[in-house]
């Protein structure tokens, strides 16, 4: 249980170590104020602990799973956890990832006693770890081994007590799936990176958690005052106040809310909801979640997901999908409308001897059920949308408008992804975007979209923030009114793309919710700006985690860590995979393909012009204090940023200077 | 005066726990899901989560069991601890038909929802609507008093 000595963190780390069962506690403190919480935390422990040479699926990969300071407290929005190592998912190197996922399993991590879990080696046979308070053990797990992930967790709560949380892999991780989830409840998960592959090299089943303890604030008056205020202004203020639950699924599947996260605020639009659903293919009753990219199972059409499928029937193969635990972005925005478009033009009839037919659920579920147990050509999508066409030698041509990058499915792009609406030039950020990650940069990413595409006349041109507002708060943030004009073509446009990434790496690591933060437009003041208790909104985050630990960082010096980590991971990159510009570079084709929308304002549909985007990345390369050649941070930014022993290292492997690499 | 009431409707519960972090902020200046004087206990594959609060009933059986007369019902009709003569022995724990008298491991104390002494804290956290005030006269008193809901 926690000793009264940390705020925000409870002090300590645990590393686990499965190949010789060996606990050891490492202290939070050491991280704490230079990396802020989950992902950063995680991006330190990644460079100091996984070597070049190192695979996704070697015990040498650790799994890092990472809660921040503000998980677990009354702070709104603030449950979620982070998780990295290196990715599976990951092309063309198995990059060292993150992912993110909400629940209830971080909190209670906190509660226990830790912020976070550090775990290597493997297990000689399946095993759960067991963390109960102060008491850490390993659980013979070959009973649940084969089980998908709801009936995992339900077991252990039988075995363990209903109070535990439980982090779980269903079958597809099990079986090393490149898109297998690390899955807690119905439908919360660690998505993107195919992290549960990663728990099942480890033969790592489950990590379950019991925690009585609690989370101390440094400043419990303040830090309340600004929870509330802040919670006040999203209700009242933001764009997802007020919304209803549809009487009509009420009464056919007892639809309610469900929080997506612990110390959800809100009666969130973003459409988290439960239900209660008879399985027309199982002819059982489900329950679960159903939110999110779940909602394009029913089918959009006109577009790459046209098909039709009754609510019932996307709702058991959404249980189907999580159930196996796979990825539901790689399966919806890949290999679904990959399949449909290899179908439409001959190359494929059939999987298995099934005939392709996506407006049957059946169809579906046997298509799940091939992937997860690796059947047939199960065995080949298994392995992921980006790395399947290849393995099966058809359909290269038609993934290629799919996968914006980095073996991820488009996002927010204008492109691959049909589902998120957004126009020329509000795609040229996220391509930046895109440009420099190493996975879908979207999951933590939606502030400018949300921007420029949701509180702007593109959503709603009755309730909206008008362009002057918009501009002028993009000059307050980022200094420039242009970077969120929509007239503005490709200029300033690298100054949103740095500051949404620092952004990203802030709500992962200090833990709040993407949907919600970062706060910056507000429907309750003049200039359309988010204000409460004396805070701006680009500052909540600072002002919720100074309240919370005690820290005595400056902004700029809280801004400076999220600088830091994003500069961090970069330099895993380089170091373990030989990360150059020529990588950057080479989502270029990708947004070559016309946008699928088109801006009402600039009224003819565009595609990337690299004449101007090339200059725009060399402006982002300056901006970030990177050489303009390699794309590398140089030695100057990474001693600036205070990591003068990343610089030592790239410039002993003469990395900096040699970015030619194949 | 006002008697004021949670009323509880467990079908719009999110889980969301805000109600048991914010109790346990306000009575203990920490966050602990166990130092709540409110209980969610999830049932991620249920339609319903369980909300346990004490609900001031009228019949009071936790006052009535306590050997050391430390329940008492104060003016405003809350059933309230008094923690200088509690001697922490739980027997009103298992007197409790709603369990809703909690054991709170950090403080080491018994602890139950005191409605805030008029502003419950949970009640203002529930984005829902799943916990909410009923205000009752005092005439009308005698009618909640008719047994645990």
């Amino acid at each position: 249980m926690n000793t009264k000595q940390c705020y925000g963190w409870t002090g300590k780390i645990l590393w686990v170590n499965l190949t010789d069962r060996k606990v050891e506690i490492r202290s939070t403190l050491d991280y704490g104020s230079a990396y802020i919480g989950g992902r950063g935390i995680a991006a330190r422990i990644g460079w100091e602990s996984i070597p070049r040479g190192v695979g996704a699926f070697d015990p040498q990969n650790i799994l890092i799973i990472m809660t921040g300071p503000l998980a677990g407290t009354t702070a709104p929005f603030s449950g979620r956890t982070s998780v990295g190592a290196l990715s599976p998912q990951g092309w063309p190197h198995e990059w060292f990832s993150r992912s993110n996922f909400g629940g209830h399993w971080g909190p209670s991590l906190k509660y226990a006693g830790y912020d976070g879990l550090v775990v290597e080696g493997k297990a000689d046979f399946p095993v759960t770890l067991w963390i109960e308070d102060g008491k850490v053990s390993f659980l013979d797990a070959r009973h649940l081994w084969g089980k998908g992930s709801m009936e995992t967790q339900a077991r252990l709560f039988k075995e363990l007590g209903d109070d535990i949380r439980v982090l779980t892999i269903g079958q597809a991780g099990e079986n090393l799936s490149r898109i297998a989830i690390i899955t807690t409840e119905t439908e919360s998960a660690a998505g993107q990176g195919g992290f549960g592959a990663v728990m099942g090299s480890k033969n790592l089943k489950a990590i379950a958690v019991r925690g009585s303890g609690a989370v101390y604030i440094a400043e419990p008056d303040v830090f309340t005052r600004r929870s509330k205020a802040i919670i006040h202004e999203v209700r009242t203020g933001g764009l997802f106040s007020n919304a209803k639950l549809d009487e009509q699924q009420v009464k056919l599947y007892k639809q309610r809310w469900q929080a997506c996260t612990q110390q959800c605020a809100l009666n969130c639009g973003g459409g988290c909801r439960f239900y209660s659903v008879q399985g027309p293919i199982s002819g059982q009753e489900l329950r679960g979640q159903f939110h999110c990219v779940s909602n394009f199972i029913p089918g959009i059409p006109g577009t790459y997901y046209d098909w039709k499928l009754e609510f019932d029937s996307a709702f058991e193969i959404r249980h189907l999908s999580d159930d196996y635990g796979i990825n539901h972005w790689d399966l919806l925005l890949g290999i679904i409308p990959w399949l449909r478009e290899c179908q439409k033009k001959g190359l494929v009839n059939e999987l298995n001897g099934r005939t392709i037919d996506f407006n049957n659920p059946r169809f579906w579920a046997e298509l799940l059920h091939m992937i997860a147990f690796r059947e047939g050509v199960g065995d080949l999508l298994a392995e992921g949308g980006r790395r399947a066409p290849d393995l099966l030698g058809f359909g290269q041509e038609e993934a290629r408008p799919l996968y914006a990058a980095w073996g991820s499915a488009g996002h927010w792009d204008a492109r691959g992804d049909r589902g998120n609406k957004i126009v020329y030039p509000f795609w040229i950020v996220p391509a930046l975007q895109w440009a420099v990650d190493v996975r879908d940069p979207f999951s933590s990413a939606h502030g400018y979209t949300a921007m420029t595409m949701h509180w702007s006349e593109f959503l709603d041109d009755k309730h909206c923030i008008p362009w002057e507002k918009i501009k002028s708060i993009g000059k307050q943030i980022y200094g420039s009114e242009l970077g969120v004009d929509p007239l503005s073509h490709y200029k300033d446009k690298e100054f949103p793309a740095v500051w949404h990434g620092h952004r990203s790496v802030m709500k992962d690591s200090v833990s709040l919710d993407d949907n919600v933060f970062p706060m910056l437009l507000s429907f309750n003041s003049e200039d359309g700006v988010s204000r409460t208790d004396g805070m701006v909104g680009w500052e909540y985050e600072y002002h919720l985690f100074t309240a919370a630990t005690g820290s005595k960082l400056s902004v700029q010096e809280f801004d400076l860590a999220c600088e830091r980590i994003f500069n961090l991971e970069r330099s895993i990159q380089i170091r373990n995979y030989g990360r150059s510009r020529k990588d950057d570079e080479s989502v270029i084709p990708y947004f070559e393909y016309p946008e699928w929308w088109q801006s009402s304002l600039v009224g003819e549909k565009k595609k990337l012009d690299v004449d101007q985007f090339i200059p725009l990345l060399e402006k982002y390369y300056q901006l970030r204090g990177w050489d303009v050649r390699s794309g590398c941070p140089t030695a100057e930014t990474l001693t600036r940023l205070g990591l003068p022993d990343v610089a030592r290292t790239l410039a002993e492997m003469k990395i900096e200077a040699a970015p030619e690499e194949a | 005066m006002e008697i004021i009431r949670i009323k509880v409707d467990v079908s719009v519960c999110s889980g969301c726990l805000s109600c048991c972090t914010t109790c346990s902020m306000a009575h203990e200046q920490y966050i602990s899901l166990r130092a709540g004087r409110v209980s969610v206990v999830l049932h991620p594959f249920e339609s319903r989560h369980q909300i346990d609060i004490c609900r001031q009933c009228g019949k009071h059986p936790c006052l009535v069991a306590c050997p050391e007369g430390a329940i008492f019902r104060d003016e405003r009709d809350i059933v309230r601890i008094n923690d200088v003569l509690c001697t922490q022995c739980k027997i009103c724990m298992d007197a409790c038909p709603l369990d809703a008298i909690f054991w709170n491991p950090v403080s080491e104390k018994v602890i139950k929802c005191d409605l805030c002494l008029g502003q419950p804290e949970c009640v203002q956290a529930c984005p829902t609507g799943a916990l909410s005030l009923m205000i009752l006269k005092r005439d009308m008193r005698r009618k909640s008093q008719g047994g645990v809901e």
